[in-house]
């Protein structure tokens, strides 16, 4: 074995070392997930057990999880559609328009993601109530398009600069107006862009906590609204949160998964390519 | 010519659906918020009506000793959730920095903190910490410590829920860091070290000057992610024990919409929303400059 072998082998070490850490919580909760209620509180903690989805058919076999996941699925599928719609129109007219002003772009991107939200959240609730649509999805669904526009702007930026303005142009030559050069030349090359920013905005809808908690009520509640449920007043059932937690938190980390790269330039507003 | 005009005509129309909504959904929002913060506004109260109070829920916010202590507690948890995080991040990109089997695996599992909803960190984290039948509590009881009310006892809560916010975000500034050392000029790396350079020089004189631009950006959006944590502090302690992990946004949360003193949660909110948009300002100028350099180089 040579040396940079076994700096190699090391470095693999360390790493999936550090990875475990980190996986650490997450498989503690997918671990107790399929542990029988009285088990969770064994001391030693067991790592051998006989699994059971109790707790996953007791969190889906109640009607309030399920309508939950419903809602948080519509919420999140809808605003995601609407900011592909409306993000990719506004990217591509700041891209082959002469209006080009990406730093603002940028600017107005970030200020609404890393916004704090709680910031808003008190003229949003003001408002919807003066208007009467406290509670109701459409609330909801506008507050998350605000959300997340700015920043699927931005994204779909990069994917229209990329394609070359050439092949538009041949098609403008060829008698097509704007719209359909749009419609039928950019939008088909920047499909795998399309789908990355739906995928991130359903993500950050389906995580979101604080508007959803107080814009929506009982009959539109999302997922992350009803987790703490679970370890109520009432009910302690750290089983059933468990599962609840795993099914929630399983979607998106497969949709991370699928998008990685998009993903982490995303959270990181480029900086990581 | 009439063709051009058209054109730039369907274009701006591309964009008026979104203007529309950034200014419904943004900056009506956002002047109505300066609006109440200038009005007395007490839900609770609504027979009083919204009167015109000028600065005074502002002076409210840097006289009362609740805000002054959620302020303060949101520089605490920055501080300490930012410092750690970097200091982690920094030294995991650099031990991981270079080829090595299983990397992209890794950074793959690294992805999945950051995407876990975190109202499920939060209770995630709560189960780990639970002081009787939680693991952590459970090892280190067996290391002979404890035992450790790591969300009831005020003084430890904080740090506690600063581990939530450090393990979601660690790995951002690995990512960004990492990506950085990949782009780094190995030549100028031999060139120094036969010219016997040590590896503290190195570092010194190499590493940490190239790094200067991913190195303010991990710190910018750490700081912008650990102002605006709510979902799993709120999650784990709901500003709790007492006011112990009250930090602005939860503070935000609780003045809002338990106390239901509008006004002054307003003019709170509209400071906090200030600062990060400076924060913003200069990620954007930080970002610029890096395009630019990178443009020319």
């Amino acid at each position: 074995m040579t040396r940079s072998n076994v700096k190699s082998a090391v470095k693999t070490l360390i790493a999936f070392a550090v990875a475990a850490v980190y996986l650490a919580p997450i498989l503690w909760l997918l671990m107790c997930s399929f542990k029988q209620n009285e088990e969770i509180f064994d001391l030693p903690p067991k790592y051998l057990f006989s699994p059971t989805i109790d707790n996953y058919s007791a969190v889906l076999g109640d009607g309030q999880y399920l309508k939950a996941l419903l809602n948080s699925t519509i919420a999140a599928a809808v605003v995601a559609a609407i900011t592909v719609v409306l993000g990719s129109m506004a990217a591509y007219a700041l891209v082959r328009g002469s209006l080009r002003r990406t730093d603002s772009v940028k600017f107005f991107a970030i200020s609404t993601r890393m916004g704090l939200p709680l910031g808003l959240l008190i003229s949003y609730f003001l408002i919807f109530k003066h208007l009467d649509m406290l509670g109701s999805r459409l609330s909801l669904i506008i507050v998350y398009t605000n959300m997340n526009l700015g920043f699927a702007i931005w994204m779909m930026l990069g994917f229209f600069e990329s394609i070359p303005k050439s092949i538009e142009e041949a098609a403008l030559v060829d008698g097509c107006g704007r719209v359909s050069a749009f419609l039928r030349v950019a939008i088909p090359l920047v499909r795998p862009g399309l789908a990355a920013t739906a995928i991130f905005t359903f993500i950050m809808c389906w995580n979101e906590f604080p508007y959803a908690m107080i814009l929506s009520d009982l009959r539109n509640l999302t997922v992350p609204v009803i987790i703490p449920n679970y370890l109520g007043v009432i009910r302690l059932e750290w089983g059933h949160l468990s599962a609840a937690g795993m099914l929630t938190a399983a979607p998106v980390m497969i949709f991370a998964m699928v998008i990685q790269k998009h993903f982490v330039k995303g959270l990181t507003f480029g900086a990581v390519d | 010519m009439i063709k051009g005009i058209s054109s730039r005509l369907s274009l701006g129309l591309f964009l008026y659906p979104t203007l529309v909504l950034f200014v419904a959904a943004g900056v009506t929002p956002l002047g109505y918020a300066i609006y109440t913060s200038l009005h007395k506004m007490n839900l609770m109260k609504p027979a009083l009506g919204m009167p015109f109070v000028g600065l005074a829920n502002y002076v409210w916010v840097f006289t009362n000793s609740g805000a002054i202590d959620a302020l303060l507690r949101t520089l605490q948890f920055v501080a300490l959730s930012v410092v750690i995080s970097f200091i982690l991040g920094a030294a995991m990109a650099l031990l991981l920095n270079g080829r090595f089997r299983g990397a992209s695996l890794v950074r793959a599992i690294l992805i999945l903190p950051m995407v876990v909803t975190p109202v499920v960190t939060g209770m995630m984290f709560k189960f780990m910490l639970e002081p009787t039948f939680g693991p952590v509590s459970y090892y280190i009881g067996r290391l002979g410590l404890g035992p450790i009310d790591w969300l009831g006892n005020p003084n430890i809560a904080i740090y506690s829920v600063v581990a939530a916010d450090v393990w979601q975000w660690t790995p951002l500034v690995f990512l960004i860091l990492l990506a950085a050392l990949q782009t780094l000029p190995q030549d100028v790396y031999e060139a120094a070290s036969l010219d016997g350079a040590s590896s503290r020089q190195l570092m010194r004189y190499l590493t940490l000057p190239l790094l200067r631009t991913p190195i303010v950006l991990a710190l910018l959006l750490r700081l912008m992610d650990a102002m605006r944590a709510f979902d799993q502090i709120y999650s784990m302690t709901r500003g709790g024990p007492g006011s112990a992990t009250e930090v602005a946004s939860v503070f935000l949360y609780n003045s809002g919409f338990r106390v239901f003193r509008m006004g002054r949660t307003a003019a709170f909110a509209v400071l906090i929303f200030a600062v990060i948009l400076v924060a913003s300002y200069i990620f954007v100028k930080a970002t610029a400059k890096r395009a630019a350099r990178e443009g020319t180089a």
